[in-house]
């Protein structure tokens, strides 16, 4: 049995206290270890070497003899370092590739040899932070300065973890040493953790660590002030967790720019209309530190190409002779950014092009022969839709969908307005418009009188999120309406269509097809009422009426119901719908589409072909109910006023009662309105 | 002898346990109080040090120099004028004035000699940078003694060492 006496004890106790106290700077065991863990610096592990990544828990400095205290300039620094790296000596070589190597920032790695190119890239980088002037031992450049005699403690930070294979947890800085190898040969540089440094983290009045020792460096600092290559002049380790220094910038360095503006303000990038007026600017920016020289040539070009193209991100030159640029010149440095000519106007006449201005100047850098920009505006149509009558709403799902009402953020209601400049003309709604995502470009309450609630943004749900000069004007409702399912009302009683083609004038009553279907125009008349039920897509190639107009009693309205469990495509040359058209999905995901244009079944008008394609405008009275509206009709544009697409939603769509009613009376006894009326 | 030890810690085991628990139990209130630092406010000195070393951090070594020079005569017990008078001659080193960066360190060593080997090597440097190679020597010689006689397990040590041999190597290269 184990016995202890007083005095045993005591010494027990007393070095429980000292390892309870000072925990943080009790020396490091190195032990057997393999390269593992985090990198600590220079992207590599603890004690791993920069080049070979090898192992070695013993060292040296990186330099033998280390930077004397006379090298306070570039030029002996540089002359220092090349002198180290000529020198035959594998010690001194591979300390002086490795600070060489890391100062231009390079990746860990083979080769260990410095080319010539990184040779002179680490000179030129040395030299930009003291190419400005030198006073007091420290050296000022474009890049920064250099600090050449520094008495400062080692910079700790905060490490826990297991690195390469041994556990750490304390404050260290990160150190480095060359590897002597024992034997092993590895002549390498690798970073370890040293504790003989400072750290703010204590509190005031534990400042300075007092384990910590000042030694003298050499400091880069960037031109915000922070230290980013730090060298101990006793040894020339690097200290820290150092980048590179950063390339010398160039004596000048031109960045040719064209901007497009629509005239009176405005953004061109969106696309300009035919009669519009495009201002084009151009200028080069100098983002060296010098100004360019005194010949210095800028071309301006023009190019103008039919149809859609996107600007180049790298232009080649040629095309038509740009406005006078007042080029060869020189061009101030420092971002000094130089405006070239005036501004020049364009009038846009045709639509259906891009036009392109260019921008060249020569030279662009000492190495850099040429650099050009390049800007493009598309003349486009914006076309719009006007719903007359009633609401839109955008998100709610079918019935029988889970969450119908209210998961279906990207449920937007987006068009083309003109904005308040112009009374917010353009695509619109007169009453209200719900939305559970967007609602871009598109004003409710619009074109009502007097006391009517405000435009573009009175009857948005919801309003409460609204930037109405960025074309936000509301929406994120937090839930709408779900949509009925009409195609689950198809009565058991009805008649079949077994042609893939019919005529809309149908007789009276229910009908059903199972498959696609192409519905011819019709004229449906006064007290026919037609529901057509259809189990696949619909091609509509024909105008869709009602007949005499005018001449209807409250008991005899048309209806004309189209209930698709699948997609509708209307035909470009269809002016008129009117009745109800319902495209359904069948899983909340796919189909229920409804193309305005399309050349015939799953044929919808390519994008590329709109323009020609699909000029004619379409008037429904009626109402769309489906999963996506593709609004794909190019008629006139929105500075004419006139929508290419208007719906018109009015009593008559609710007055007369479907053929398939199954209880109740066929008509109203009376209708009163009250408000709100939305 | 054992068997009285032996006795005395079977009398007094109970004691014994209770003190270890107390001693742990200091030892952790002093680990607290240095961390949380709630009992203990900073000196004008203490303040001066931080902003000093935050000033040097900036690279701004004539203002560090400036803060210390104001609470020079501040300083009370030896331990902060010694930790004063190191911060104060680095920052003098800093700010290019040599000759009062050698002065303060020699008023430190005469209060503590024992900050005479940690401060060697930099007190070699300055007079490296002045040009007196003998006096430099004489330094880095001192430091590398110094750390020579740590246990040179350790990587900081080793590079320490044979730094400073190479530049002692070198400076006597110039000498001759």
């Amino acid at each position: 049995m184990i016995r202890f006496g007083r005095l045993t004890i005591s010494m027990l106790c007393a070095l429980l206290l000292v390892g309870t106290l000072f925990p943080a700077f009790a020396p490091t065991k190195a032990e057997a270890a393999s390269c593992g863990g985090p990198n600590i610096a220079f992207g590599r592990q603890r004690w791993c070497g920069y080049f070979g990544n090898g192992i070695d828990q013993n060292g040296n400095s990186v330099i033998s003899s280390g930077i004397p205290a006379s090298v306070d300039t570039t030029p002996e620094f540089i002359a220092l370092v090349k002198g180290w790296l000529n020198s035959g000596d594998a010690w001194q070589t591979t300390g002086a590739q490795f600070l060489i190597l890391t100062m231009i920032g390079r990746a860990p790695g083979a080769p260990k040899s410095v080319s010539a190119a990184e040779l002179v890239k680490w000179e030129q980088s040395v030299g930009s932070y003291a190419d400005l002037s030198t006073s007091g031992g420290i050296s000022y450049g474009t890049n920064g300065r250099i600090d050449w005699n520094v008495s400062d403690y080692k910079p700790c930070d905060y490490f826990n973890g297991t690195y390469s294979g041994v556990a750490f947890n304390n404050f260290a800085a990160i150190n480095t040493y060359y590897q002597k190898g024992d034997g092993v040969g590895l002549d390498d540089v690798a970073a370890y953790f040293d504790t003989d440094c400072y750290t703010t983290y204590l509190q005031p009045w534990q400042a300075p660590n007092p384990s910590a020792v000042k030694h003298d460096f050499i400091y880069f600092r960037d031109t915000s002030g922070n230290v980013i290559y730090r060298v101990r002049r006793l040894c020339a380790n690097p200290i820290g967790q150092l980048g590179g220094l950063q390339q010398p910038q160039p004596a000048y360095d031109l960045r040719p720019s064209v901007t497009a503006q629509l005239a009176g303000g405005g953004n061109a990038s969106a696309g300009v209309e035919v009669g519009q007026t495009v201002e084009f600017r151009y200028s080069v920016l100098n983002q060296g530190v010098g100004a360019s020289p005194a010949n210095t040539s800028c071309t301006a070009y023009t190019n103008v190409h039919n149809g859609y193209v996107a600007a180049r991100s790298n232009p080649a030159t040629g095309g038509g002779a740009g406005p006078p640029t007042g080029c060869p010149r020189s061009f101030p440095g420092n971002n000094a950014n130089t405006p070239l000519g005036g501004v020049e106007s364009v009038v846009v006449t045709v639509d259906n092009q891009t036009i392109c201005r260019s921008l060249f100047v020569s030279p662009a850098t000492g190495t850099v022969a040429s650099r050009g920009f390049e800007v493009c505006v598309q003349v486009a149509a914006k076309p719009f839709v006007s719903v007359r009558g009633g609401d839109v709403s955008a998100g709610g799902g079918v019935e029988t969908l889970a969450n119908c009402s209210t998961t279906n953020s990207g449920a937007a209601i987006i068009g083309w307005n003109r904005g308040a400049a112009n009374g917010y003309q353009g695509a619109g709604v007169q009453f209200a418009a719900y939305a559970l995502g967007t609602i871009l470009d598109v004003a409710t309450s619009q074109g009502n009188g007097a006391g009517a609630a405000a435009t573009p943004i009175g009857l948005s749900f919801a309003n409460t999120t609204t930037t109405p000069a960025a074309g936000r004007f509301g929406g994120s409702f937090g839930s709408v309406p779900c949509v009925s399912d009409h195609y689950g009302t198809l009565p058991a009683a009805h008649s079949t269509i077994n042609s893939t083609s019919v005529s809309a004038a149908l007789a009276s009553g229910v009908h059903f097809r199972s498959g696609d279907l192409t519905l011819t125009s019709g004229a449906i008349d006064p007290g026919r009422k037609i529901s057509v039920y259809v189990n696949g897509d619909v091609y509509i190639n024909g105008n869709v009426t009602y007949a005499n107009s005018g001449t209807w009693s409250s008991k005899n309205v048309p209806l004309f119901r189209l209930v698709v469990s699948g997609d509708i495509y209307i035909a470009p040359g269809v002016s008129q719908l009117d009745g109800l058209y319902v495209a359904q999905s069948q899983n909340g995901t796919t189909g229920g589409v409804i193309h305005t244009c399309a050349t015939g079944l799953r044929a919808p008008v390519d994008l590329t072909s709109l323009a020609g394609s699909c000029g004619t405008q379409l008037v429904v009275n009626g109402s769309f109910t489906a999963r996506q509206v593709r609004l794909l009709r190019t008629y006139d544009s929105l500075r004419s006023g006139n929508a290419a697409e208007i719906f018109n939603y009015s009593p008559a769509l609710w007055i007369a009662q479907p053929a398939d009613i199954s209880t109740g009376v066929e008509w109203y006894d009376s209708i009163t309105s009250l408000p709100p009326v939305l | 002898m054992v068997g009285r030890l032996g006795r005395l810690w079977y009398e007094h085991r109970v004691v014994v346990v209770v003190v270890v628990i107390v001693l742990l139990a200091a030892a952790g209130l002093v680990i607290a109080s240095v961390f949380s630092g709630e009992d203990k406010e900073a000196s004008a000195v203490d303040n001066a040090l931080v902003q000093a070393q935050r000033q040097t951090t900036k690279g701004d070594y004539d203002e560090a120099y400036s803060k210390l020079k104001d609470v020079e005569n501040e300083a009370v017990s030896k331990t902060e004028k010694v930790t004063l008078y190191s911060e104060l001659s680095a920052a003098a080193g800093n700010a290019g004035k040599l000759d009062e960066a050698i002065s303060y360190l020699e008023k430190r060593h005469q209060l503590d000699a024992s900050t005479i080997n940690l401060d060697a090597e930099v007190l070699g440097g300055y007079y490296e940078r002045k040009g007196d190679t003998a006096a430099a020597l004489q330094q880095y010689k001192l430091a590398l003694a110094y750390y020579e006689s740590l246990p040179q397990g350790d990587i900081g040590t080793q590079v320490t060492v044979t730094g400073l041999k190479g530049r002692i190597a070198e400076l006597e290269g110039v000498q001759q």
